[in-house]
């Protein structure tokens, strides 16, 4: 039996008005995109001040951990972006934000994205897979080279054609993975048409 | 126009019509076909199997509104397999969507009345803020100092599965179900590389072949590979599910994807070989 919750209406009819998009542009379609941008931000605002009284107001104000001040100055610092006299003061929050970043993930993007990998490629080779991958590697990073004259005469050339063919190979599989997470995101809403709005299966 | 060209070129609408169909038929009619458990999913099952009764399980919800049919399925499924295992369980997330994410999860999984879990005692919900990396350097290092009080507003301190945590000893497992790939890898960085626990993923299928280096490279206990994934996981945990229904509107949408490959193929290909001009 068709729903009678208007919550459930509503989410139909945004559903519909989202996925109208296929076919073309339409007032439907910027209704629903318009509504959802503006949910978020609002949700993003209200969400970021709750956590800001929640995390850092009250512990200051009952625990009295005053140095919760540093953030909350430095986080407040990046709204002179909007002053044209004061914007130089911005740089010092968004400086910190950035230094802290990197600060937190560069030693471990070298160690985990750069050493860990390299070694995965080299070691495993006494499996067909472990082979395809390392053979995959080199060919494919070769592709890119441009800087050696050399690349452009045999063996180097079929070299490169076999690292571009294994890097089709990756971008087709990616392909692939996209479209299923494409599907498997609308299939979602799918079953909520048919079942929680329409009710025509249980 | 040829007939190559028409092959080429079908309109738009004729596949979207047709996807649309292929969707809905097997939610009328489900077609049953088999679950054939990926490796990825099993060593994640695994990982999780192996955590020792009693220590903590950081697990982390990151998918929004935008993931929620592909991955809360493989959160109810993962969740159920936790509470099975009698772990402490640390859920958290970073915004409204998946803090209502998790109460979803609890409304189906049922920990108090199914597994006789007590919030506060065997779970817990946070909500953070701020850059993604350093939230997961204060859960797994600082939490309790950092952190006053849980999602709730009840303060984690006063919480009995709190009562002799040691941050990081305790925590033996990370879970991360995400549709960002800077949280994926950041969880690599941070509970991997920096604090040395052991880490199970789980995205959207399209970051598979960014994450799975990750995977084959042993920084990453297992995963679970969207739709699919969580269907496996369904099966793994005998409690088959969403994901498992959906497994059949994916398999045959995927058909009707290839067939259409097909086409275009044979209608570039034939313009190419065979000629036929406008």
């Amino acid at each position: 039996m068709i729903s009678a919750d208007p919550g459930i209406w509503i989410a139909a009819f945004f559903t519909i008005a989202a996925t109208s998009y296929v076919f073309r542009d339409n007032p439907a379609f910027k209704f629903a995109e318009h509504t959802f941008v503006g949910c978020a931000a609002g949700y993003s605002v209200a969400w970021n001040l709750t956590q800001l009284q929640r995390v850092g107001l009250t512990p200051m104000m009952e625990r009295g951990i005053y140095t919760y001040l540093i953030p909350i100055v430095l986080g407040l610092t990046v709204y002179f972006q909007y002053s044209t006299e004061y914007r130089w003061i911005a740089r010092y929050g968004v400086a910190f934000m950035m230094g802290q970043g990197i600060g937190m993930a560069l030693r471990a993007k070298m160690r985990e994205d750069f050493i860990m990998q390299l070694r995965a490629t080299v070691t495993p080779l006494d499996s067909a897979l472990g082979i395809v991958i390392f053979i995959l590697v080199i060919t494919g990073a070769l592709h890119f080279v441009f800087t050696v004259k050399r690349v452009e005469s045999e063996p180097f050339r079929t070299l490169t054609i076999i690292g571009r063919y294994g890097i089709l190979v990756a971008l087709g599989a990616s392909f692939g993975n996209t479209v299923m997470t494409r599907l498997g995101q609308y299939q979602g809403r799918m079953i909520f048409l048919i079942r929680d709005w329409l009710g025509l299966v249980a | 126009m040829s007939l190559w060209d028409k092959l080429e070129a079908v309109p738009n609408w004729v596949l979207y019509i047709l996807v649309l169909l292929a969707m809905a038929y097997p939610i009328f009619r489900p077609l049953g076909l088999p679950i054939v458990v990926g490796g990825p999913s099993q060593e994640a099952y695994k990982a999780v199997d192996a955590t020792p009764e009693g220590t903590y399980a950081v697990f982390h919800i990151a998918y929004g509104a935008g993931g929620k049919p592909t991955l809360q399925p493989a959160a109810v499924a993962m969740s159920h397999h936790l509470f099975e295992k009698n772990l402490k369980v640390i859920y958290f997330c970073d915004n409204a969507v998946d803090l209502a994410n998790i109460w979803g999860i609890f409304d189906e999984v049922s920990p108090d009345t199914r597994y006789g879990k007590e919030y506060g005692s065997d779970y817990v919900v946070l909500s953070l803020t701020g850059p993604f990396l350093t939230q997961a350097a204060v859960v797994l290092s600082n939490l309790l100092e950092t952190i006053p009080t849980d999602a709730r507003g009840q303060s984690l301190k006063g919480m009995p599965m709190f009562q002799g945590y040691t941050e990081t000893e305790d925590i033996n497992i990370v879970c991360q179900l995400t549709t960002s790939g800077d949280i994926s890898e950041g969880w690599v960085y941070q509970a991997v590389s920096r604090y040395e626990r052991r880490l199970v993923g789980g995205w959207l299928s399209m970051m598979t072949s960014s994450m799975i280096p990750y995977y084959q490279a042993g920084q990453i206990q297992g995963f679970i590979d969207g739709s699919k994934g969580a269907a496996d996981y369904e099966v793994l945990t005998n409690k088959p599910g969403e994901a498992v229904k959906i497994t059949d509107i994916l398999s045959l949408t995927q058909v009707v994807y290839l067939l259409f490959i097909i086409i275009g193929n044979v209608g570039y290909f034939g313009k190419k070989y065979m000629g036929g001009g406008k």
